[in-house]
């Protein structure tokens, strides 16, 4: 390290733009004074009390874990089968397939959000909590698939034979094989879908009324209004939740193999 | 005359960003991938993922408690200068914003290249002679070509359909085409004008895209 300034550098300015936001986030949200001021005034735990006061937040926060696993919890199926599909079968418009797949990364949000906001109008979803799982299911489901798909690549198809020679079926082989074999990339896929749906800002904007709020659209509710510690305290909440849930893929499954370092 | 400098400013700030997070990037993977202990390792990785996973809006919300009025930096040039300066609402912070959210992305990107190359690769560079700047310069920098693409495709599209970043951090002093998009169908309600608008922004990046792949070559998108 030392013998690389120029690699240290960078990143230690890396680690400052990553971390310096979030972390002063968190420190706001301990201040007692009503405004944001540096540095922060006293400590206290006021502005917990006010986002578990407040019936945006916490109407928010509620839809956002039902959202987010709704979400979560439909793509691990659809992101296992469509990426052991392209991986073991000769699907007809395979090249389209991947491409399609591809196609809420490369669309922007703002257009998805539009035209699912269309569709959500036109069959009464607006408003549906579970609407808005299935919306950010439909722009987040290309990370499930490649999540699965970094463990499928790596699989031996060997073991698939081997328990078919045995005398299982298919279906059995899927169930007591691959399913197991796969684990890593479908707990992966599925806490990193939970994060982002539980996150996502734009898509549930549009699909959202005020009943069926989300947390990141009441915080940007209440930022519009007034810029008030009580959204830092929600947030660290947020933070809080990420940084154990990404330990538990460590602890679960590795960082590095999810990142094939 | 108004969508044109929206085009511009948006294909500049998309180009700019793009080269400002490979190369913020580029060191960060490559030591997440060389660095020996395994704790420094998962800690690089933790705090590059983590921001990735909060949402646009919290991180939003912190560069305003960090380039705000009252923020942070800005009572540090309070104390030295007794003034205060300008930096929300600005393009800079626009790009700041920007290149927070992109850096983690480019950097996901990366590892995969790096971890392919190997460490023997520059150990046998090293062996014939080559200097530490040589060894990037033709081992480490064509091998992990690868890397790079994916790394500028994705940081290019996500950056050119920004909406969140430039609206909360540019406060309409800094729109990009997404936010003239949301504009036209929320507030104009011209639905056909944003349908051509989003044409147009689609086509712009296309060019930009092949461009992308015709001048650092092919790669492969992933995550």
């Amino acid at each position: 390290m030392k013998k690389r300034p120029v690699i240290f550098a960078f990143v230690v300015l890396d680690i400052i733009l990553f971390v310096l936001p979030t972390v002063l986030v968190v420190i706001i949200a301990f201040t007692s004074a009503k405004t944001i001021t540096f540095p922060p005034r006293g400590f206290s735990f006021r502005w917990f009390f006010e986002v578990y006061n407040s019936s945006l937040f916490r109407r928010g926060i509620r839809n956002s874990l039902v959202a987010a696993t709704i979400d979560a919890t439909l793509a691990a199926p659809i992101g296992v089968l469509a990426a052991l599909a392209l991986h073991k079968y000769t699907v007809k418009f395979k090249n389209f397939f991947q491409l399609y797949l591809l196609l809420p990364f490369t669309v922007p949000l703002v257009i998805s959000g539009v035209g699912l906001m269309i569709i959500f109008s036109k069959f009464g979803l607006i408003g549906k909590v579970w609407g808005v799982g299935l919306a950010v299911l439909a722009v987040d489901i290309p990370f499930m698939i490649f999540a699965v798909s970094s463990s499928i690549n790596s699989l031996n198809d060997d073991l698939e034979h081997a328990a078919q020679n045995l005398g299982a079926s298919e279906i059995r082989a899927f169930f007591t094989v691959i399913i197991p074999a796969i684990k890593p990339g479908i707990i992966t896929g599925y806490i990193l879908m939970w994060l982002l749906g539980f996150n996502e800002f734009l898509v549930s904007l549009m699909v959202t009324n005020r009943s069926s709020v989300t947390l990141p659209v009441a915080m940007y509710t209440s930022m519009r209004s007034d810029i008030t510690p009580d959204i830092a305290a929600a947030a660290s909440l947020v933070i809080l939740v990420a940084v154990i849930l990404i330990l538990i893929v460590d602890r679960l499954v590795g960082m590095e193999k999810f990142l094939s370092v | 005359m108004f969508y044109w400098k929206l085009l511009w400013r948006t294909t500049y700030v998309s180009v700019l960003v793009t080269a400002l997070a490979l190369l913020l990037a580029y060191p960060y993977a490559y030591l997440v991938t060389r660095i020996r202990s395994s704790l420094a390792r998962k800690t690089l990785i933790v705090l590059s993922i983590v921001p990735f996973t909060i949402g646009v809006i919290i991180r939003a919300y912190a560069w305003l408690i960090v380039m705000g009025k009252g923020g942070l930096l800005n009572s540090f040039v309070f104390l030295i200068t007794g003034t205060r300066i300008k930096l929300m609402y600005t393009g800079g912070a626009v790009i700041v914003g920007l290149l927070q959210i992109m850096i983690p992305i480019a950097i996901i990107e990366m590892i995969p290249a790096f971890t392919a190359v190997g460490r023997d690769m520059e150990l046998a560079a090293e062996n014939c002679g080559a200097n530490r700047f040589r060894t990037f310069l033709y081992v480490l920098l064509p091998l992990s070509r690868p890397g790079i693409t994916s790394a500028a495709l994705v940081t290019f599209t996500l950056t050119f359909t920004s909406y969140a970043v430039p609206k909360f951090l540019g406060g309409g002093q800094f729109d990009l085409i997404g936010n003239q998009i949301y504009q036209q169908v929320f507030r104009t309600m011209n639905w056909p004008f944003a349908g051509a608008l989003s044409l147009v922004a689609l086509l712009v990046a296309s060019v930009l895209i092949y461009s992308i792949f015709h001048f650092i070559g092919h790669g492969e998108l992933r995550m």
